[in-house]
């Protein structure tokens, strides 16, 4: 399998749905003639036109707009933020638009549009620029988000979200755009709200997504030096949360943390903790523990922001609160 | 009496002008009717804004679209959805949230919606389905059709964000959309000059995007016909956007819970001296093409169609509670419980 | 008919409002459209309007009363309606408006009280907060702590928590707690043993949880599927405590009859087995019409009409015994024993005589379901004259039930089974349901209870029987 980067897989995910569907078109700040504040869209002006590759003004508002009555008038827009902390000035047209448009029309309005681009803590990008917004959509009933960790999930769930019929939110990390993986070449598509378990294991189970896989892999790494086994879960997508596979994770491990890179309070993870509890809460040998970022404005200073972020040190403290070690 | 004058000359045919002048009077009793509904029955809740008064604003210009053209609009939406062609029953069974309703119940007096007639919706957060209409175009012009979208807000929305970055993408693509801003002189309670500098909104909206801005009376019917027939036909050209103020007066209050202490009762007296569709029905009874007889029996018939409306509308089943769920997404909706 | 007007919605969220001023009065002819009153809603002071035309006759509120939503505030006459007569109808005399609040003051819809019993309930409530103030956060310190599964597992191993030390946060119990105890190397010691050890030592690495994790659905949440007890050999050295149920009301009425029956009534059972098949095609066949009307009859419900039908013709059972006398009821009241699990209730089916079997099915469905939910009226549980206590669905082959005394007999109705039975001179499959009659001997002879069930079984085995 070809070796390429988490940038270059969402690329490829465009391109071949762009190739294949004309009705996709790609619209953001920067995506054409600059190549993509983030050059996920590299080349893509060159080979398919202004036409289907359209640089904005920088009106988020207005294009996650024009981007929704695209996808109303039959269109399957990808619409890029450059960042998913610009989504803010959006908010509106996504969660009063995109989300409740056919719900309101009574099912007679579908709004297929994907909106993607990066998110989360980059490194010295200070509050405004380090926003993690998954919680935000995810708790709004319409929208499906995904947030993919591998190169080989970026391609195969951007796939999916494009041939979605519903609004998408497809959260990139920055960090992870150059990370490189096996990425299967041509058609590969990872269904929508299907976790995947990335590490077995039998003592702990462990939850995450995005970026904190990474952390959250080098953790069960060390856990297993010291003969505990953690499994690893990427949930991939956040809603729907794939339920199932948390469960039947937990009824053989009966302990959970939960990893994520967002704020703790009214987060993902308390979410996942909640649903978790209401259906086997008589399997729990622990409480469920999380480990988030800290409860602070993002810092421009790197030394303060990295004490912020789950790192391995807190995993293994809380896996060990959990397993009683 | 209504003074019968139009400052257009016939710009339609007899046939057409007839059907005008009945679908005004459809929208003026459907409201009359439901308004008692609300008050009287108890059997319309939530927020109820009505159209009275401004009428010819969506008759005229949706008079002379073509089928596959596409409207939106904002919350004040039950004429613009009779004007297209929406029955009395769907609307009414909308309002009493029965299942037979435009939007099957969930949508209520704000969101009617008819995908069959190319009605996008009425939107209820101020300006922010005019990006939406943009979007439209944009698909329409995407895909090389002479298609043209018409978006209706009021003069409030001028100081909505979203309008203005979507007046500037419109012109900047030269997408085929026709804003219609009705111009009824009050954003809820306050009124233009209380809340905006530059109070001639061509200048505002259209040319400071270099969009050609018209400003006309829009209780004009035919006038109101002949300026968005005349900013179609630029739009299927490929000549991008045309912005039209179409200045009028709403009867009521911004809804049912406004008593409107903010205008004088003077004013709207001589407004509704002056009901347009008095006015349509002068006009055309000295073209000759209507009598008090005939106009007094489509009234009749009116009033029959809209009673007939209610009664469908009662007898209707509310959606099942099961139908919570439904329509949430295309996909499966998983409940996140 | 006068039009009655109504206090009108004027807001999205009033519940009434209050009359700021009459614009109209008494004898005023109105149309659609008038302004009737200035009315003070939860947001503003709105106009109301008529939708109607007529001459008003009456005013039921005086400017200043505050109305609720959907209330009559006045009357109309129609066109062609007389207005005193209209008045003269509603036993006022065509009041005025200043007066009405007293003509109406009696009335079902009086104005709503802006003060009066609100204030008190305000006053009552500075105490009612304080009483329920919330419980300090911090727990019990002496309150016994064990994780979710820790308390699952000892329920199915039938361990007393109190007996097990945990080694966890605050002394909380856990799996590997449990699983020490279990294997006998209890983590108990004063000394405490490390706890990893205990827990590597007693856990066998793979199988260790006794019975399947059950997820439960995300609603309704599901009864928890019986699990087999474990049998440990070391679980039965730990003494199991017993469980102490105090009486339930129920309980003490069931026994106290129970006994009385007993010791009061010299009891004779007799028994008799009946072929259904035709019964039980019969009833496939009223199913499959009656699915349309979602009736399902059982077995059960043609009993019940064979037993109705059989009382009338054997008027000794449908009777009480008492000191002086017997009593022969001329009601056939068939009482159900219903089986619930606090206890054993039954409800009555009145006149069961008269009534057809989709009419005994809706009720005696009606019944169970009204006593299971302990709905059940005065009237449905009193007045039965003879009794059936069926345990078919249970696949009981025969039983005996006891008098419920003072009727002097009770029908046990068992299971239906297929079985073997002889036909001619040959041995074929059918379909045989015994039942049992209790009856009470001081007032029924054996050859009148033997003749009693012999009816049942000929009107159960010839089911057209009981057309006739």
């Amino acid at each position: 399998m070809p070796l390429i980067s988490y940038r270059e897989a969402l690329n490829q995910a465009m391109t071949e749905e762009m190739e294949r569907d004309d009705r996709v078109f790609i619209m953001g700040e920067e995506v054409a003639q600059y190549d993509g504040a983030y050059k996920v869209s590299q080349g893509m002006l060159k080979k398919f036109g202004a036409r289907r590759v359209i640089d904005t003004p920088i009106s988020e508002e207005g294009f996650a707009g024009i981007g929704i009555g695209a996808a109303m008038a039959g269109l399957r827009p990808v619409i890029e933020f450059m960042t998913f902390s610009f989504s803010l000035v959006a908010i509106d047209q996504i969660v009063n638009n995109a989300a409740n448009m056919r719900y309101m029309s009574g099912g007679q309005f579908a709004v297929p549009i994907v909106f993607r681009g990066s998110s989360g803590m980059a490194g010295c990008l200070a509050a405004t620029h380090s926003h993690r917004l998954e919680a935000w959509y995810a708790h709004i009933p319409g929208l499906t988000v995904m947030m993919p960790a591998t190169p080989a999930d970026a391609k195969g769930m951007l796939k999916s979200a494009i041939r979605s019929d519903d609004p998408v939110i497809f959260m990139e990390h920055e960090v992870l755009y150059p990370e490189r993986g096996e990425v299967p070449a041509g058609e590969h598509l990872v269904p929508i709200g299907k976790a995947d378990i990335k590490r077995p294991g039998s003592d702990v189970t462990l939850i995450t997504y995005s970026r904190s896989l990474k952390t959250t892999l080098a953790a069960a790494t060390q856990l297993a030096d010291e003969g505990i086994s953690a499994e690893v879960i990427d949930l991939r997508t956040i809603r729907p949360l794939d339920l199932d596979t948390l469960l039947h994770s937990i009824i053989k491990t009966h302990r959970a943390v939960i990893i994520e890179e967002d704020w703790p309070y009214c987060g993902v993870g308390a979410g996942i903790a909640d649903r978790v509890t209401q259906r086997v809460f008589d399997e729990l040998d622990a409480p469920i523990r999380r480990v988030a970022t800290k409860d602070a404005p993002v810092p421009y200073n790197r030394a303060l922001e990295d004490s912020m972020l789950p790192s391995v040190p807190r995993i293994v403290a809380a896996v060990h609160d959990v397993v009683y070690r | 009496m209504a003074q019968a004058k139009t400052e257009a000359k016939p710009v339609v045919n007899r046939t057409q002008a007839l059907v005008w002048l009945r679908q005004m009077m459809l929208i003026r009793r459907f409201e009359e009717r439901a308004e008692m509904l609300y008050q009287k029955g108890n059997k319309i809740g939530g927020f109820f804004h009505q159209y009275s008064g401004q009428e010819p604003v969506a008759v005229g210009s949706i008079g002379v679209l073509r089928e596959d053209d596409y409207i939106i609009t904002a919350y004040r939406d039950h004429g613009h959805a009779l004007a297209r062609g929406m029955s009395a029953r769907a609307g009414m069974s909308e309002l009493l949230g029965k299942v037979t309703g435009c939007s099957r119940g969930k949508g209520g007096s704000m969101h009617f919606f008819d995908v069959e007639k190319g009605f996008l919706g009425g939107h209820a957060i101020v300006g922010s389905h005019v990006p939406l209409a943009t979007g439209v175009a944009f698909a329409l012009k995407y895909r090389g059709e002479d298609r043209v979208c018409v978006c209706y807000f009021g003069e409030g929305a001028i100081n909505q964000g979203s309008v203005h970055e979507a007046l500037n993408m419109a012109a900047l693509w030269k997408l085929p959309v026709i804003y219609i801003v009705e111009n009824n002189q009050y954003a809820m309670g306050t009124s233009l000059e209380r809340s905006t500098a530059v109070l001639d909104l061509r200048l505002r909206g259209a040319t400071a995007y270099g969009i050609p801005g018209i400003t006309i009376n829009g209780n004009d019917i035919e006038l109101m016909a002949k300026t968005t027939r005349e900013a179609a036909n630029r739009a299927r050209g490929g000549e991008g956007p045309t912005f039209i103020e179409a200045k009028t007066y709403r009867y009521k209050g911004h809804s049912i819970s406004d008593p409107g202490k903010y205008r004088l009762r003077e004013e709207l007296d001589s407004a509704m001296k002056n009901d347009p569709i008095m006015v349509y029905q002068n006009v055309l009874k000295q073209r000759g093409w209507i009598d008090e007889e005939t106009a007094d029996k489509m009234r009749d018939e009116i009033k029959t169609e809209v009673e007939e409306a209610i009664a469908f509308a009662e007898h209707s089943e509310p959606p099942s509670l099961d139908q919570l769920y439904e329509d949430i997404t295309v996909a499966p909706f998983i409940p996140q419980e | 008919m006068p039009t009655e007007v109504t206090m009108p919605k004027l807001s999205p969220t009033m519940e009434s409002g209050v009359i700021a001023q009459w614009l109209v009065k008494v004898g005023d002819t109105i149309k659609e459209g008038d302004v009737l009153a200035d009315i003070e809603t939860d947001k503003a002071t709105m106009q109301m309007k008529s939708y109607d035309d007529g001459i008003i006759v009456h005013i039921d509120h005086p400017a200043g009363d505050e109305v609720a939503l959907g209330q009559r505030v006045m009357v109309l006459a129609k066109k062609g309606e007389d207005p005193k007569q209209v008045a003269a109808g509603l036993g006022l005399g065509g009041g005025q408006a200043a007066a009405p609040s007293k003509a109406g003051g009696d009335e079902v819809k009086p104005a709503v009280a802006a003060s009066g019993s609100t204030g008190a309930t305000t006053s009552g409530n500075g105490q009612q907060e304080q009483e329920v103030a919330e419980p300090p956060f911090e727990a019990h310190g002496d309150r016994l702590k064990a994780s979710p599964l820790a308390r699952k597992m000892a329920e199915s191993s039938q361990l007393d928590l109190n007996r097990i030390r945990g080694t966890g946060p605050g002394g909380r119990i856990i799996r590997r707690d449990i699983e020490a105890y279990l294997s006998g190397s209890p983590v108990q010691a004063p000394a405490p043993v490390p706890a990893a050890t205990a827990a590597e030592t007693a856990t066998p690495p793979a199988s260790t949880p006794a019975q399947a994790p059950v997820i439960r659905p995300a609603t309704p949440p599901a009864p928890a599927a019986p699990t087999a007890p474990v049998a440990r050999p070391t679980a039965a050295a730990v003494p199991l405590a017993a469980q102490r149920i105090p009486h339930s009301r129920m309980r003490k009425t069931i026994a106290q009859r129970m006994l009385q029956a007993k010791q009061t009534a010299p009891e004779i059972h007799v028994t008799v087995e009946i072929r259904v098949d035709k019964m039980v095609a019969i009833r496939e066949d009223l199913n499959r019409q009656l699915a349309a009307e979602n009736i399902k009859l059982s077995l059960g419900d043609f009993v019940t009409k064979a037993v109705a039908i059989a009382l009338r013709r054997h008027p000794g059972l449908n009777a009480s015994y008492e000191p002086d006398a017997i009593v022969r009821h001329r009601e056939i009241n068939i009482g159900i024993a219903v089986a619930l699990d606090e206890g054993l209730i039954v409800p009555v089916l009145h006149r069961a005589d008269t009534l057809g079997l989709a009419e005994i099915r809706r009720q005696s469905e009606a019944l169970a379901v009204a006593a299971r939910s302990k709905q059940l009226t005065t009237e449905q549980l009193t007045g039965s004259t003879f009794t059936i206590s069926n345990l078919g669905m249970f696949g009981i082959h025969q039983f005996d039930a006891i008098l419920n005394l003072p009727e002097v007999g009770i029908l046990a109705v068992a299971a239906a089974e297929r079985r073997p039975v002889v036909e001619g001179d040959k041995l074929v499959p059918g379909t045989v349901l015994a039942v049992t009659l209790t009856a009470d001997h001081r007032a029924v002879d054996g050859a009148m209870a033997a003749d009693f069930v012999r009816t049942i079984k000929r009107l159960l085995e010839e089911p057209a029987m009981m057309l006739l």
